[in-house]
């Protein structure tokens, strides 16, 4: 058993050091964990040398020559323009029906802590976090894609696939877990960042991505920290992490103001709270406008 | 002469003249005064005889001729012609102006050409009631038979301005290239065509002349295309291609401006009504035969050969020639009896029979093709008599495009800036902030625009793309909002610019069915930009502030794109 443990956070720091990703691809049950999907392992796409030549009918169509030296052509674009990047395995992707879905991907730590009374009223923070996440399953919109990875006394695997009509399944779920083991946010952090983007490639990169952590500490083993990947994810992509901790310092690797949004999770009705901001905080920016 | 020299062993004979030549010193550019004025000598009677000679051109299209005639240049007994009472005599003539004269004299009723060609002849051939041109049907369109090729440089068709363009005179491009330099925006004075003899396979032609310096594009057949572009790819110089040189595009994408007909003299029609009718008949029930064949070549073995033998033979003077007969039958697309009532009378259909012609006498007259614009008619058919015996009379028309390869293949050049890559046209639309709607009135020159280019251009693929304004992003980022809200922003107007270019696509499409004119979804792709193209451009990682509140405004845009997808063959849904 130690043995596997030792390989697994050896991949992790070679993954790490490299900058890989894997890639994997929804399935009804339970994927394997991360150590499995390692074969598929890519980096996060690096910025890519943009196309040079322009046509003469974009020259023509561009503005008047914009006066600062440091202004590029117009249809040169940022790096998250690129984001997903392309399956590795250059697969046929079957896009899907709602291009704008919105998507939530929970991982929820149910490490050796979480079993304990604190920071969450008179019930172990398990308990409250089943009964919190239980009522934000409910209040996800039909329209939007859900999805749930865990991480407990077995380990680390994704429990839902991002879905529609899988709330019932994704409460059964959350109410399997058993609290035990460590807490591997690293690895938890990727394959959350995984589901996304195999999502992302069907909606061709349009809707919006939410990855939801809700957990009560600090990494274990050190090597677990997810402070490099949640790097990678914020720069380059449009996810948007949402940490809910229990009792967790502000320094905390998934708390980084202004990049992250937290929210404390000190006791059931915070949590509870936290859980509804992650929806609430969605903003229409006009295009329920457009939905005829 | 449409297809003559596409067996191999012309083609290498003209490529190794070009290679010992080295350029195209050789080729004697002639004039294209209106065949009115090189067209002389007495207009007959048709001639009387047991057979009526009906002339084919070296086309696929003619293939369904030939069949029709029981495989034979003769009706053959139990021929389709046979059965409905016609005895005919096919002659290839690829010679228009040789076709025009027999015509005249009245060796042959019949004209065979595409309406571009017969719309040329028009002005000679009205001048005399007898010989006045009445087309009765139409064949094919042409789909990847015919090929613009350009030098480096020249990347998409507003490219050709200044330039030099060698063309057949009277031939079957001059309608394709007028159509595409309109379609640009440019009118034939803006480039200078260099007009020569013949079209193929030989020093007098269009490919000939591709490789002189002073020449920067040919319209030329896809042989030729192919020839001079390495293969379809870009020209090393070797081999009879032009360094450089890429096929721009081909009728494949252009599938709906060369339409291949038969004319009939005026005289003989009236006379002979029913036998030109019957003769229609015999093609369109030939058309539906022709097209099994193809289908069911294995199961129906024997008849294939016979038929492909045939073809390869009459048409390309050669019975083992069938690869080049079986190519020059994937170079175009029956249409059939629903093509027919669609072109000729269907009035809202953008690509009809009175569209096209109007077309194209507009852009002869310009080049003095012409001398001035004459009527021309078609046979009025009551198509509801064509209808026994045939069993494709009916039905919607199925999508061209794969959608979810269309979208994978966007996507992609998305992802890689290639967007442009493959642009033979483009505009833009502009919209008020909050806009949410395209009403059709606010924009019907637009729309009207797109409809004509995708109906014009039936294999090319229409990009929407959608753009947003940025001033959002740039006030949260002036006020210092976290980089989170920033993100979030910038997702919302990628997702608002999609709906923005799907809304538009969708008024494109409904304004298209208010006016009769069902559009093909799946050519239309919509993309979402959000604020990362801004018109005047990007400062950094982030979108330049608009300067003036013109600036502010351009940035609102909804930009159509027409892309030659030719590379892309999974894009398209198979026949």
């Amino acid at each position: 058993m130690k043995a596997k443990r030792t390989l697994f956070i050896a991949v992790l720091i070679l993954s790490l050091a490299g900058g890989l990703l894997s890639c994997g691809k929804d399935k009804d049950k339970d994927t394997p964990p991360p150590q499995a999907a390692r074969k598929d392992q890519k980096a996060i796409p690096q910025p890519q040398p943009q196309p040079q030549p322009r046509t003469p009918q974009e020259d023509r169509k561009a503005a008047p020559a914009p006066q600062s030296t440091q202004v590029q052509q117009p249809d040169k674009v940022t790096n998250e323009a690129s984001w997903p990047p392309p399956a590795t395995d250059g697969g046929e992707i079957t896009l899907s029906g709602n291009l704008l879905a919105r998507n939530y991907y929970v991982v929820l730590d149910s490490s050796g802590s979480m079993g304990e009374v604190r920071c969450s009223g008179n019930m172990t923070k398990s308990a409250a976090a089943k009964i919190a996440l239980a009522q934000f399953a409910k209040t996800v919109p039909g329209d939007a894609n859900l999805g749930l990875a865990v991480f407990d006394a077995i380990g680390i695997r994704e429990k839902v696939p991002l879905g529609l009509e899988n709330r019932e399944k994704f409460i059964a779920a959350v109410n399997a877990t058993t609290p035990g083991n460590a807490t591997p946010l690293y690895d938890a952090v990727l394959l959350g960042y995984q589901k996304l983007e195999a999502s992302a490639r069907s909606q061709a990169g349009y809707g919006e991505y939410h990855l939801v952590i809700v957990t009560d500490g600090q990494a274990e083993p050190p090597t677990q920290d997810p402070t490099p990947i949640v790097g990678q994810i914020l720069r380059r992509s449009p996810i948007v992490i949402h940490t809910i901790g229990f009792c967790i310092g502000t320094n905390h690797s998934l708390n980084q103001p202004g990049r992250t949004i937290y929210k404390a999770a000190d006791n059931p009705r915070e949590l509870l709270r936290g859980l509804e901001e992650v929806l609430a905080e969605s903003p229409d920016f006009d295009v329920v406008k457009f939905k005829e | 002469m449409r297809w003559t020299g596409t067996n191999k062993a012309l083609l290498m004979v003209l490529a190794f003249g070009l290679l010992i030549s080295g350029s195209a010193h050789g080729v004697q550019y002639v004039e294209s005064p209106p065949l009115a004025k090189v067209i002389q000598g007495q207009v007959g009677q048709v001639q009387k005889s047991p057979s009526v000679q009906v002339p084919l051109i070296t086309w696929g299209g003619d293939i369904a001729t030939v069949l029709a005639n029981g495989n034979s240049r003769t009706t053959a007994k139990g021929s389709i012609f046979d059965r409905l009472g016609l005895n005919l005599k096919l002659a290839r003539e690829d010679d228009f102006k040789k076709q025009v004269e027999a015509y005249r004299r009245g060796d042959s009723p019949y004209l065979r050409g595409t309406l571009g060609m017969i719309n040329m002849a028009s002005e000679l051939l009205s001048g005399d009631p007898r010989t006045r041109p009445v087309i009765i049907y139409q064949m094919t369109w042409s789909s990847g038979g015919d090929a613009l090729v350009v030098k480096e440089g020249i990347k998409t068709v507003s490219d050709l301005k200044g330039k030099t363009i060698s063309v057949q005179a009277y031939g079957p491009h001059v309608q394709l290239l007028t159509e595409m330099l309109r379609d640009a925006g440019l009118s034939t004075r803006e480039v200078v065509i260099k007009w020569t003899r013949d079209l193929t396979g030989n020093d007098e032609a269009p490919a000939a002349a591709l490789p002189s310096p002073e020449v920067h594009a040919a319209t030329v057949i896809s042989p030729d295309a192919l020839m001079l572009t390495s293969n379809g790819t870009v020209g090393t110089g070797a081999e009879g291609s032009v360094k450089g040189a890429r096929i721009l595009l081909t009728t494949k994408t252009a599938n709906r401006i060369i339409a291949d007909v038969y004319a009939v003299r005026s005289d003989y029609l009236e006379l002979n009504r029913d036998q030109v009718e019957n003769f229609v008949k015999g093609l369109m029930a030939s058309e539906e035969e022709l097209r099994d064949l193809f289908k069911n070549k294995e199961a129906r073995l024997a008849d294939y050969q016979k038929m492909i033998g045939a073809a390869a033979e009459i048409l390309l003077d050669s019975p083992q020639a069938v690869a080049d007969a079986e190519a020059m039958y994937n170079d175009c697309e029956y249409v059939g009896y629903k093509g027919n009532v669609k072109f000729f009378g269907d009035p809202n259909y953008p690509r009809n029979f009175s569209k096209l012609t109007e077309e194209a006498q507009i852009a002869f007259t310009s080049i003095g093709l012409i001398g001035k614009r004459v009527a021309l008619d078609h046979a009025k058919w009551d198509y509801e008599r064509f209808k026994a015996g045939l069993k494709d009379t009916a039905g919607v028309e199925a999508q061209r495009f794969d959608k979810d390869r269309v979208a994978s293949v966007i996507t992609r050049k998305q992802q890689q800036g290639a967007l442009a890559e493959g642009e033979l046209f483009s505009f833009e639309v502009y919209f008020q902030p909050n806009q949410n709607t395209f009403p059709a009135d606010l924009y019907a020159e637009a729309f009207a625009r797109v409809v004509e280019l995708a109906s014009t251009y039936g294999g090319a693929l229409i990009s929407v793309e959608g753009h947003s304004d940025p001033m959002a992003y740039l006030n949260g980022k002036k006020q210092g909002s976290p980089e989170v809200v920033l993100g979030r922003i910038k997702q919302s107007a990628k997702n608002l610019s999609l709906t923005r270019a799907t809304a538009v696509r969708n008024s494109v499409i409904a304004y298209a069915a208010s006016r009769g004119i069902t559009l093909d979804e799946s050519q239309f792709a919509v993309v979402g930009h959000g604020i990362m193209r801004p018109k005047n451009g990007v400062c950094g990682n982030d979108p330049c502030p608009p300067k003036t509140e013109q600036e502010w405004r351009n940035n609102m845009r909804v930009e159509f794109r027409i892309i030659q997808v030719e590379a892309e063959s999974t894009v398209f849904k198979p026949f």
